[in-house]
Protein backbone atom coordinates (compact mmCIF):
# COMPACT_ATOMS: atom_id res chain seq x y z
CA UNK A 1 0.00 0.00 0.00
CA UNK A 2 1.31 3.47 -1.06
CA UNK A 3 0.82 6.66 1.01
CA UNK A 4 -0.96 9.59 -0.29
CA UNK A 5 2.64 11.01 -0.66
CA UNK A 6 3.47 8.79 -2.75
CA UNK A 7 0.53 8.50 -5.07
CA UNK A 8 -0.01 9.88 -8.78
CA UNK A 9 -3.51 10.43 -8.11
CA UNK A 10 -5.58 10.45 -4.81
CA UNK A 11 -9.17 10.67 -5.82
CA UNK A 12 -12.06 11.27 -2.87
CA UNK A 13 -15.45 10.63 -3.58
CA UNK A 14 -14.81 12.32 -6.65
CA UNK A 15 -18.39 13.03 -8.35
CA UNK A 16 -18.45 14.51 -11.59
CA UNK A 17 -21.85 15.23 -13.02
CA UNK A 18 -23.66 16.56 -16.45
CA UNK A 19 -26.86 18.35 -15.16
CA UNK A 20 -28.43 15.81 -12.75
CA UNK A 21 -26.87 12.77 -14.67
CA UNK A 22 -23.86 12.06 -12.75
CA UNK A 23 -20.64 10.47 -15.05
CA UNK A 24 -18.09 9.94 -12.19
CA UNK A 25 -19.80 9.03 -8.73
CA UNK A 26 -17.95 8.77 -5.52
CA UNK A 27 -14.52 7.66 -6.71
CA UNK A 28 -12.07 6.47 -4.18
CA UNK A 29 -8.67 5.72 -6.14
CA UNK A 30 -5.18 6.18 -5.05
CA UNK A 31 -3.01 5.50 -8.00
CA UNK A 32 0.89 4.65 -7.18
CA UNK A 33 3.69 6.70 -9.23
CA UNK A 34 5.69 4.71 -11.96
CA UNK A 35 3.02 2.37 -13.31
CA UNK A 36 1.46 1.97 -16.48
CA UNK A 37 -2.28 1.55 -15.72
CA UNK A 38 -5.20 1.20 -17.76
CA UNK A 39 -8.53 2.83 -17.52
CA UNK A 40 -11.22 0.43 -19.37
CA UNK A 41 -14.58 0.46 -20.36
CA UNK A 42 -17.28 0.38 -22.29
CA UNK A 43 -18.07 4.05 -24.02
CA UNK A 44 -19.83 6.22 -21.49
CA UNK A 45 -18.23 4.54 -18.64
CA UNK A 46 -16.83 7.99 -17.34
CA UNK A 47 -13.01 7.11 -18.75
CA UNK A 48 -12.43 10.63 -20.53
CA UNK A 49 -14.25 12.17 -17.71
CA UNK A 50 -11.68 10.95 -15.28
CA UNK A 51 -8.47 11.97 -17.95
CA UNK A 52 -10.18 15.23 -18.03
CA UNK A 53 -10.73 15.82 -14.40
CA UNK A 54 -7.20 14.77 -13.90
CA UNK A 55 -6.21 17.23 -17.04
CA UNK A 56 -7.50 20.27 -15.22
CA UNK A 57 -10.14 20.35 -18.41
CA UNK A 58 -13.08 19.53 -15.90
CA UNK A 59 -13.79 20.27 -12.73
CA UNK A 60 -15.70 18.04 -9.72
CA UNK A 61 -19.06 18.61 -9.27
CA UNK A 62 -18.25 16.84 -5.75
CA UNK A 63 -15.12 15.52 -3.88
CA UNK A 64 -11.22 15.74 -4.77
CA UNK A 65 -8.87 15.16 -7.46
CA UNK A 66 -4.82 15.88 -6.55
CA UNK A 67 -1.84 15.04 -8.58
CA UNK A 68 1.29 14.58 -6.98
CA UNK A 69 -0.41 15.57 -3.71
CA UNK A 70 -1.44 18.89 -5.31
CA UNK A 71 -4.58 20.58 -6.21
CA UNK A 72 -5.33 20.28 -10.09
CA UNK A 73 -4.18 24.30 -11.38
CA UNK A 74 -1.35 25.15 -13.71
CA UNK A 75 1.46 23.21 -11.17
CA UNK A 76 -0.49 20.04 -11.68
CA UNK A 77 -0.88 20.77 -15.44
CA UNK A 78 3.35 21.43 -15.54
CA UNK A 79 3.84 17.88 -14.52
CA UNK A 80 1.01 16.05 -16.66
CA UNK A 81 1.33 15.69 -20.27
CA UNK A 82 -2.05 15.03 -21.89
CA UNK A 83 -2.98 13.56 -25.39
CA UNK A 84 -6.63 13.84 -26.12
CA UNK A 85 -8.74 11.96 -28.30
CA UNK A 86 -8.56 14.43 -31.13
CA UNK A 87 -5.99 16.34 -32.47
CA UNK A 88 -5.81 20.11 -31.16
CA UNK A 89 -3.41 21.88 -33.19
CA UNK A 90 -3.63 25.05 -34.91
CA UNK A 91 -3.96 23.82 -38.37
CA UNK A 92 -1.98 26.50 -39.50
CA UNK A 93 0.96 25.31 -37.40
CA UNK A 94 3.90 22.81 -38.35
CA UNK A 95 5.71 20.33 -36.54
CA UNK A 96 8.03 22.80 -35.60
CA UNK A 97 5.99 25.58 -34.72
CA UNK A 98 4.16 22.97 -32.65
CA UNK A 99 7.86 22.06 -31.03
CA UNK A 100 8.41 25.86 -30.33
CA UNK A 101 5.03 26.00 -29.13
CA UNK A 102 6.20 23.09 -26.37
CA UNK A 103 9.45 24.81 -25.35
CA UNK A 104 7.98 27.54 -24.81
CA UNK A 105 5.26 26.26 -22.40
CA UNK A 106 6.82 22.81 -21.18
CA UNK A 107 10.41 23.29 -19.29
CA UNK A 108 10.38 19.15 -19.40
CA UNK A 109 9.64 19.11 -22.78
CA UNK A 110 13.01 17.72 -24.79
CA UNK A 111 13.03 18.90 -27.96
CA UNK A 112 16.10 16.87 -29.71
CA UNK A 113 14.05 13.83 -28.96
CA UNK A 114 10.73 14.97 -30.50
CA UNK A 115 12.77 15.73 -33.50
CA UNK A 116 14.60 12.33 -34.22
CA UNK A 117 10.92 10.88 -34.00
CA UNK A 118 9.48 13.07 -36.23
CA UNK A 119 12.67 12.68 -38.84
CA UNK A 120 12.33 9.06 -38.38
CA UNK A 121 9.03 9.12 -39.13
CA UNK A 122 10.19 11.12 -41.99
CA UNK A 123 7.47 13.33 -41.43
CA UNK A 124 8.36 17.20 -42.92
CA UNK A 125 8.40 19.33 -39.69
CA UNK A 126 7.37 22.43 -41.97
CA UNK A 127 4.29 21.11 -43.57
CA UNK A 128 1.63 22.94 -41.98
CA UNK A 129 -0.56 20.65 -39.57
CA UNK A 130 -3.63 20.40 -42.23
CA UNK A 131 -1.69 18.91 -44.88
CA UNK A 132 -0.19 16.56 -42.89
CA UNK A 133 -2.54 12.79 -43.41
CA UNK A 134 -4.97 12.02 -40.01
CA UNK A 135 -1.91 9.22 -38.99
CA UNK A 136 0.75 11.30 -39.29
CA UNK A 137 -1.16 14.45 -37.00
CA UNK A 138 -1.99 11.74 -34.75
CA UNK A 139 2.01 10.72 -34.39
CA UNK A 140 3.08 14.16 -34.28
CA UNK A 141 0.90 14.78 -31.07
CA UNK A 142 2.09 11.60 -29.48
CA UNK A 143 5.32 12.40 -30.36
CA UNK A 144 5.21 16.24 -28.83
CA UNK A 145 3.49 14.30 -25.35
CA UNK A 146 5.83 11.31 -25.08
CA UNK A 147 8.94 13.87 -25.82
CA UNK A 148 7.74 15.51 -22.71
CA UNK A 149 10.09 14.45 -19.25
CA UNK A 150 6.02 14.65 -17.32
CA UNK A 151 5.69 13.15 -14.06
CA UNK A 152 1.96 11.99 -15.05
CA UNK A 153 0.78 10.91 -18.99
CA UNK A 154 -2.70 10.96 -19.43
CA UNK A 155 -3.14 9.40 -22.94
CA UNK A 156 -7.51 9.13 -23.80
CA UNK A 157 -8.20 6.81 -26.39
CA UNK A 158 -4.34 6.82 -28.28
CA UNK A 159 -4.84 3.69 -30.55
CA UNK A 160 -8.40 3.89 -31.64
CA UNK A 161 -8.82 4.88 -35.01
CA UNK A 162 -5.36 3.96 -36.24
CA UNK A 163 -4.03 0.89 -37.66
CA UNK A 164 -2.55 -1.99 -36.38
CA UNK A 165 0.81 -1.04 -37.72
CA UNK A 166 0.32 2.67 -36.54
CA UNK A 167 -0.94 0.64 -32.89
CA UNK A 168 2.28 -0.28 -32.70
CA UNK A 169 4.09 2.46 -33.44
CA UNK A 170 2.48 4.18 -31.09
CA UNK A 171 2.66 1.56 -27.98
CA UNK A 172 6.85 0.93 -28.79
CA UNK A 173 6.96 5.08 -28.14
CA UNK A 174 5.35 5.04 -25.07
CA UNK A 175 6.71 2.36 -23.80
CA UNK A 176 10.05 3.53 -24.71
CA UNK A 177 9.64 7.21 -23.63
CA UNK A 178 8.11 7.45 -20.78
CA UNK A 179 10.27 7.90 -17.23
CA UNK A 180 9.77 4.57 -15.39
CA UNK A 181 9.37 6.74 -12.38
CA UNK A 182 6.46 8.72 -14.02
CA UNK A 183 3.16 7.41 -14.00
CA UNK A 184 0.90 6.68 -17.42
CA UNK A 185 -2.84 6.07 -17.50
CA UNK A 186 -4.18 4.89 -21.00
CA UNK A 187 -7.72 4.52 -22.11
CA UNK A 188 -8.89 2.42 -23.87
CA UNK A 189 -11.57 -0.20 -25.01
CA UNK A 190 -8.88 -2.21 -27.20
CA UNK A 191 -7.82 -4.71 -24.66
CA UNK A 192 -6.05 -6.63 -27.12
CA UNK A 193 -3.37 -4.37 -28.22
CA UNK A 194 -2.68 -3.03 -24.69
CA UNK A 195 -3.12 -6.07 -22.28
CA UNK A 196 1.14 -6.48 -22.78
CA UNK A 197 1.73 -2.95 -22.17
CA UNK A 198 -0.23 -2.55 -18.76
CA UNK A 199 1.00 -3.20 -15.01
CA UNK A 200 -2.33 -2.23 -13.71
CA UNK A 201 -6.31 -1.83 -14.58
CA UNK A 202 -9.15 -0.29 -13.42
CA UNK A 203 -12.92 -1.46 -14.97
CA UNK A 204 -14.90 1.55 -15.23
CA UNK A 205 -18.86 0.89 -15.40
CA UNK A 206 -21.33 3.52 -15.15
CA UNK A 207 -19.08 5.65 -13.22
CA UNK A 208 -18.05 3.27 -10.63
CA UNK A 209 -15.17 1.36 -10.16
CA UNK A 210 -15.76 -2.17 -10.69
CA UNK A 211 -12.44 -3.96 -10.46
CA UNK A 212 -8.51 -2.18 -10.18
CA UNK A 213 -6.14 -5.08 -9.78
CA UNK A 214 -2.34 -5.37 -11.33
CA UNK A 215 -2.73 -7.19 -14.76
CA UNK A 216 -0.15 -10.31 -13.10
CA UNK A 217 -2.84 -10.70 -10.26
CA UNK A 218 -5.38 -10.89 -12.21
CA UNK A 219 -4.30 -13.89 -14.45
CA UNK A 220 -3.42 -15.45 -11.11
CA UNK A 221 -7.00 -15.07 -9.83
CA UNK A 222 -9.12 -15.34 -12.63
CA UNK A 223 -6.75 -17.40 -15.17
CA UNK A 224 -7.73 -15.57 -18.02
CA UNK A 225 -6.36 -12.80 -20.27
CA UNK A 226 -7.63 -9.13 -19.40
CA UNK A 227 -9.50 -8.87 -22.71
CA UNK A 228 -11.19 -12.20 -21.81
CA UNK A 229 -11.87 -10.79 -18.16
CA UNK A 230 -13.12 -7.52 -19.41
CA UNK A 231 -15.61 -9.68 -21.74
CA UNK A 232 -16.42 -11.47 -18.72
CA UNK A 233 -17.16 -8.93 -16.39
CA UNK A 234 -19.20 -6.80 -19.14
CA UNK A 235 -21.38 -9.92 -20.39
CA UNK A 236 -19.88 -9.55 -23.77
CA UNK B 1 3.27 33.98 -19.38
CA UNK B 2 1.06 36.72 -20.81
CA UNK B 3 3.65 37.32 -23.49
CA UNK B 4 4.27 34.06 -24.60
CA UNK B 5 0.55 33.67 -25.09
CA UNK B 6 0.10 36.92 -26.69
CA UNK B 7 2.93 35.71 -29.05
CA UNK B 8 1.11 32.47 -30.43
CA UNK B 9 -2.35 34.76 -30.25
CA UNK B 10 -0.49 37.68 -32.57
CA UNK B 11 1.00 35.40 -34.90
CA UNK B 12 -2.14 33.53 -35.63
CA UNK B 13 -4.18 36.54 -36.51
CA UNK B 14 -1.01 37.97 -38.00
CA UNK B 15 -0.97 35.52 -40.72
CA UNK B 16 -4.42 36.61 -41.63
CA UNK B 17 -4.06 40.32 -41.14
CA UNK B 18 -0.66 40.82 -42.51
CA UNK B 19 -1.89 39.88 -46.10
CA UNK B 20 -5.03 41.94 -45.42
CA UNK B 21 -3.28 45.06 -45.09
CA UNK B 22 -0.99 45.00 -48.13
CA UNK B 23 -4.40 44.28 -50.00
CA UNK B 24 -6.21 47.32 -47.84
CA UNK B 25 -2.97 49.60 -48.72
CA UNK B 26 -3.08 48.65 -52.90
CA UNK B 27 -6.94 49.43 -52.91
CA UNK B 28 -6.39 52.82 -51.26
CA UNK B 29 -3.77 53.77 -53.92
CA UNK B 30 -6.03 52.53 -56.56
CA UNK B 31 -9.17 54.98 -54.47
CA UNK B 32 -6.52 57.64 -54.42
CA UNK B 33 -5.89 57.41 -58.09
CA UNK B 34 -9.46 57.29 -58.89
CA UNK B 35 -10.33 60.29 -56.50
CA UNK B 36 -7.25 62.31 -58.06
CA UNK B 37 -8.62 61.53 -61.55
CA UNK B 38 -12.81 62.02 -60.89
CA UNK B 39 -11.73 65.58 -59.57
CA UNK B 40 -9.41 66.07 -62.17
CA UNK B 41 -12.01 65.18 -65.18
CA UNK B 42 -14.93 67.06 -63.36
CA UNK B 43 -13.05 70.23 -63.23
CA UNK B 44 -14.79 72.89 -65.00
CA UNK B 45 -11.26 74.36 -66.74
CA UNK B 46 -10.51 70.72 -67.88
CA UNK B 47 -10.72 70.26 -71.77
CA UNK B 48 -10.38 66.49 -72.24
CA UNK B 49 -9.21 64.96 -75.67
CA UNK B 50 -11.99 62.90 -76.07
CA UNK B 51 -15.53 63.13 -76.41
CA UNK B 52 -17.82 63.57 -73.22
CA UNK B 53 -19.41 59.92 -72.96
CA UNK B 54 -15.75 58.63 -72.13
CA UNK B 55 -15.51 61.03 -69.50
CA UNK B 56 -18.64 59.65 -68.04
CA UNK B 57 -17.90 56.08 -68.35
CA UNK B 58 -14.25 57.16 -66.43
CA UNK B 59 -16.10 59.16 -63.50
CA UNK B 60 -18.98 56.43 -63.58
CA UNK B 61 -15.26 53.59 -62.88
CA UNK B 62 -13.84 56.37 -60.66
CA UNK B 63 -16.90 56.37 -58.13
CA UNK B 64 -17.16 52.43 -58.37
CA UNK B 65 -13.47 52.17 -57.13
CA UNK B 66 -13.71 54.94 -54.20
CA UNK B 67 -17.04 53.14 -53.12
CA UNK B 68 -15.04 49.46 -53.60
CA UNK B 69 -12.18 51.11 -51.57
CA UNK B 70 -14.19 52.45 -48.72
CA UNK B 71 -15.87 49.08 -48.56
CA UNK B 72 -12.47 47.78 -48.70
CA UNK B 73 -11.08 49.70 -45.76
CA UNK B 74 -14.52 49.26 -43.84
CA UNK B 75 -14.10 45.20 -44.18
CA UNK B 76 -10.55 45.15 -43.52
CA UNK B 77 -11.00 47.00 -39.81
CA UNK B 78 -14.20 44.96 -39.23
CA UNK B 79 -12.14 41.80 -40.19
CA UNK B 80 -9.42 42.12 -38.37
CA UNK B 81 -11.67 42.83 -35.03
CA UNK B 82 -13.49 39.48 -36.01
CA UNK B 83 -10.85 37.48 -36.66
CA UNK B 84 -9.06 38.02 -33.00
CA UNK B 85 -12.54 37.35 -32.12
CA UNK B 86 -12.37 34.11 -34.11
CA UNK B 87 -8.85 33.61 -32.18
CA UNK B 88 -10.63 33.67 -29.38
CA UNK B 89 -13.33 30.80 -30.18
CA UNK B 90 -11.10 28.42 -31.82
CA UNK B 91 -8.30 28.99 -29.41
CA UNK B 92 -10.29 27.85 -26.40
CA UNK B 93 -13.89 26.26 -27.33
CA UNK B 94 -12.72 24.29 -30.61
CA UNK B 95 -10.43 20.91 -30.26
CA UNK B 96 -7.39 23.83 -29.74
CA UNK B 97 -9.10 24.00 -26.44
CA UNK B 98 -7.79 20.69 -25.37
CA UNK B 99 -4.11 21.99 -25.47
CA UNK B 100 -4.89 25.87 -24.34
CA UNK B 101 -6.20 24.71 -21.03
CA UNK B 102 -3.81 22.16 -20.29
CA UNK B 103 -0.78 24.56 -20.53
CA UNK B 104 0.34 25.51 -17.03
CA UNK B 105 -1.37 28.68 -17.08
CA UNK B 106 -3.80 30.51 -15.55
CA UNK B 107 -7.58 30.67 -16.71
CA UNK B 108 -7.29 34.80 -15.92
CA UNK B 109 -4.03 34.76 -18.09
CA UNK B 110 -5.30 32.74 -20.81
CA UNK B 111 -7.98 35.63 -20.71
CA UNK B 112 -5.59 38.76 -20.54
CA UNK B 113 -3.45 37.62 -23.18
CA UNK B 114 -6.78 37.02 -25.49
CA UNK B 115 -8.13 40.88 -24.33
CA UNK B 116 -4.55 42.19 -24.88
CA UNK B 117 -4.67 40.34 -28.01
CA UNK B 118 -8.15 41.60 -29.56
CA UNK B 119 -7.44 45.33 -28.16
CA UNK B 120 -4.06 45.49 -30.22
CA UNK B 121 -5.61 44.65 -33.09
CA UNK B 122 -8.65 47.11 -32.77
CA UNK B 123 -6.17 49.91 -32.13
CA UNK B 124 -3.87 48.46 -35.69
CA UNK B 125 -6.84 47.95 -37.80
CA UNK B 126 -8.19 51.81 -36.54
CA UNK B 127 -4.67 53.03 -37.30
CA UNK B 128 -4.13 51.61 -40.78
CA UNK B 129 -8.07 52.57 -41.48
CA UNK B 130 -7.65 56.23 -40.37
CA UNK B 131 -3.92 56.37 -42.39
CA UNK B 132 -5.57 54.96 -45.33
CA UNK B 133 -8.47 57.45 -45.71
CA UNK B 134 -6.07 60.43 -44.61
CA UNK B 135 -3.94 58.94 -47.26
CA UNK B 136 -6.70 58.87 -49.89
CA UNK B 137 -7.69 62.46 -48.73
CA UNK B 138 -4.57 63.81 -48.83
CA UNK B 139 -3.31 62.47 -52.02
CA UNK B 140 -6.33 62.17 -53.80
CA UNK B 141 -7.46 65.75 -53.67
CA UNK B 142 -6.10 68.43 -55.44
CA UNK B 143 -4.26 70.19 -52.27
CA UNK B 144 -3.60 68.71 -48.58
CA UNK B 145 -6.72 67.64 -47.30
CA UNK B 146 -5.97 69.32 -43.65
CA UNK B 147 -5.76 72.74 -46.00
CA UNK B 148 -9.02 72.17 -47.47
CA UNK B 149 -12.28 74.05 -46.63
CA UNK B 150 -13.81 70.27 -45.86
CA UNK B 151 -11.17 69.46 -43.34
CA UNK B 152 -11.89 73.08 -41.34
CA UNK B 153 -15.35 72.62 -41.79
CA UNK B 154 -15.16 69.99 -39.63
CA UNK B 155 -13.08 71.46 -37.23
CA UNK B 156 -15.30 74.20 -36.86
CA UNK B 157 -17.96 71.92 -36.57
CA UNK B 158 -16.56 70.09 -33.39
CA UNK B 159 -15.74 73.23 -31.90
CA UNK B 160 -19.46 74.49 -32.08
CA UNK B 161 -20.50 70.73 -31.18
CA UNK B 162 -18.07 70.71 -27.84
CA UNK B 163 -17.64 74.62 -27.61
CA UNK B 164 -14.24 76.01 -26.21
CA UNK B 165 -12.70 72.81 -24.64
CA UNK B 166 -11.50 70.74 -27.55
CA UNK B 167 -8.57 69.48 -26.87
CA UNK B 168 -10.06 68.30 -23.24
CA UNK B 169 -13.02 66.87 -24.73
CA UNK B 170 -10.93 64.78 -27.37
CA UNK B 171 -8.66 63.47 -24.60
CA UNK B 172 -11.81 62.59 -22.41
CA UNK B 173 -13.61 60.78 -25.46
CA UNK B 174 -10.27 59.04 -26.60
CA UNK B 175 -10.39 57.60 -23.23
CA UNK B 176 -14.30 57.19 -23.26
CA UNK B 177 -13.40 55.27 -26.44
CA UNK B 178 -11.13 53.23 -25.00
CA UNK B 179 -12.79 52.06 -22.70
CA UNK B 180 -15.68 51.54 -24.96
CA UNK B 181 -13.58 49.23 -27.08
CA UNK B 182 -12.17 47.34 -24.31
CA UNK B 183 -15.75 46.95 -22.42
CA UNK B 184 -16.80 45.80 -25.89
CA UNK B 185 -14.04 43.36 -26.20
CA UNK B 186 -14.82 41.89 -22.73
CA UNK B 187 -18.30 41.92 -23.29
CA UNK B 188 -18.12 40.03 -26.79
CA UNK B 189 -15.97 37.27 -24.96
CA UNK B 190 -18.41 36.72 -22.34
CA UNK B 191 -21.06 36.25 -25.35
CA UNK B 192 -18.73 33.86 -27.09
CA UNK B 193 -18.08 31.85 -23.85
CA UNK B 194 -21.87 31.52 -22.70
CA UNK B 195 -22.93 30.89 -26.25
CA UNK B 196 -19.64 28.02 -26.61
CA UNK B 197 -20.69 26.50 -22.77
CA UNK B 198 -25.14 26.82 -23.41
CA UNK B 199 -25.20 26.10 -27.15
CA UNK B 200 -24.81 22.18 -28.23
CA UNK B 201 -24.80 23.67 -31.81
CA UNK B 202 -24.61 27.04 -33.70
CA UNK B 203 -22.41 28.33 -30.81
CA UNK B 204 -21.20 31.58 -32.67
CA UNK B 205 -24.78 31.88 -33.40
CA UNK B 206 -26.09 31.59 -30.17
CA UNK B 207 -23.34 34.02 -28.88
CA UNK B 208 -24.42 36.83 -31.45
CA UNK B 209 -27.39 36.62 -30.40
CA UNK B 210 -26.73 36.31 -26.52
CA UNK B 211 -24.34 39.71 -27.57
CA UNK B 212 -27.49 41.78 -29.17
CA UNK B 213 -30.11 40.61 -26.19
CA UNK B 214 -27.47 41.53 -23.44
CA UNK B 215 -27.02 44.83 -25.63
CA UNK B 216 -30.94 45.47 -26.04
CA UNK B 217 -31.16 45.24 -22.21
CA UNK B 218 -28.25 46.59 -21.41
CA UNK B 219 -29.56 49.96 -23.61
CA UNK B 220 -32.76 50.30 -21.20
CA UNK B 221 -30.78 51.57 -18.05
CA UNK B 222 -28.28 53.46 -20.57
CA UNK B 223 -31.10 55.63 -21.74
CA UNK B 224 -32.62 56.32 -18.62
CA UNK B 225 -29.23 57.68 -17.12
CA UNK B 226 -28.71 59.48 -20.49
CA UNK B 227 -32.23 61.08 -20.03
CA UNK B 228 -31.44 61.64 -16.45
CA UNK B 229 -28.22 63.77 -17.21
CA UNK B 230 -30.33 66.11 -19.48
CA UNK B 231 -32.63 66.61 -17.18
CA UNK B 232 -29.70 67.21 -14.04
CA UNK B 233 -27.87 69.77 -16.25
CA UNK B 234 -30.67 71.61 -17.79
CA UNK B 235 -29.45 75.23 -16.21
CA UNK B 236 -26.20 73.93 -17.56
CA UNK B 237 -25.79 72.32 -20.78
CA UNK B 238 -21.85 73.15 -21.49
CA UNK B 239 -21.29 70.15 -18.33
CA UNK B 240 -23.76 67.66 -20.60
CA UNK B 241 -21.00 66.26 -22.42
CA UNK B 242 -18.73 65.58 -19.38
CA UNK B 243 -21.12 64.63 -17.53
CA UNK B 244 -22.25 61.97 -19.98
CA UNK B 245 -18.07 61.06 -20.26
CA UNK B 246 -18.03 60.51 -16.76
CA UNK B 247 -21.18 58.64 -16.89
CA UNK B 248 -20.02 55.84 -19.73
CA UNK B 249 -16.72 55.51 -18.29
CA UNK B 250 -18.69 54.35 -15.15
CA UNK B 251 -20.60 51.93 -16.98
CA UNK B 252 -18.02 50.80 -19.05
CA UNK B 253 -15.76 50.32 -16.31
CA UNK B 254 -18.81 48.31 -14.18
CA UNK B 255 -20.12 46.23 -17.02
CA UNK B 256 -16.93 45.15 -17.89
CA UNK B 257 -15.85 43.82 -14.26
CA UNK B 258 -18.57 42.48 -14.36
CA UNK B 259 -18.01 40.68 -17.95
CA UNK B 260 -14.65 39.57 -16.82
CA UNK B 261 -15.56 38.17 -13.71
CA UNK B 262 -18.62 36.24 -15.19
CA UNK B 263 -16.61 34.91 -17.89
CA UNK B 264 -13.46 34.26 -16.30
CA UNK B 265 -15.81 32.17 -13.54
CA UNK B 266 -17.24 30.29 -16.81
CA UNK B 267 -14.02 29.21 -18.21
CA UNK B 268 -12.74 28.40 -14.86
CA UNK B 269 -15.50 25.82 -13.55
CA UNK B 270 -18.15 25.23 -16.79
CA UNK B 271 -15.62 24.59 -19.66
CA UNK B 272 -16.81 21.09 -21.05
CA UNK B 273 -14.73 20.60 -24.23
CA UNK B 274 -16.98 18.71 -26.74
Amino acid sequence: MTTQQNNMIDCNGLTKSYGKMPVLFNLDLHLPAGKIIGLLGPNGSGKTTFIKLAAGLLKPTSGTIRIHNQEIGPETKAIVSYLPERPYFDKMMTPMDMMDFFVDFYSDFDRNRAETMIKNLQIDPTSKMKHLSKGNKEKVQLILVMSRRAKLYLLDEPIAGVDPAARDYILRTIISNYDPSATVIISTHLLYDVENTLDEYIFLSNGKILLYDSVKSAKEKHGVGLDELFRRVYGW
Amino acid sequence: MVKKLLKYDFRSVSRLVFPFTLAVFAASLLGTVALKTMILITDDGFQPPWPAVVSIIIGGICVILIIATGLAIIAFSTGTVIMSYARYYTNCFTDEGYLTFTLPVKTSTHLHAKIINTFLWFLYSGFISVFCVFFILSFGTSSAFFNTEIYKTILDILKSVFFEDLHLYIIEYLFLGLLGVLYNIVLIFACITIGSIVAKKQKVLAAIGIYYGTNLILSIPMNIFSVFILMLNENNPAFIPHAYCILYSILFIVLGLVAYFFCRHLLQNKLNLA
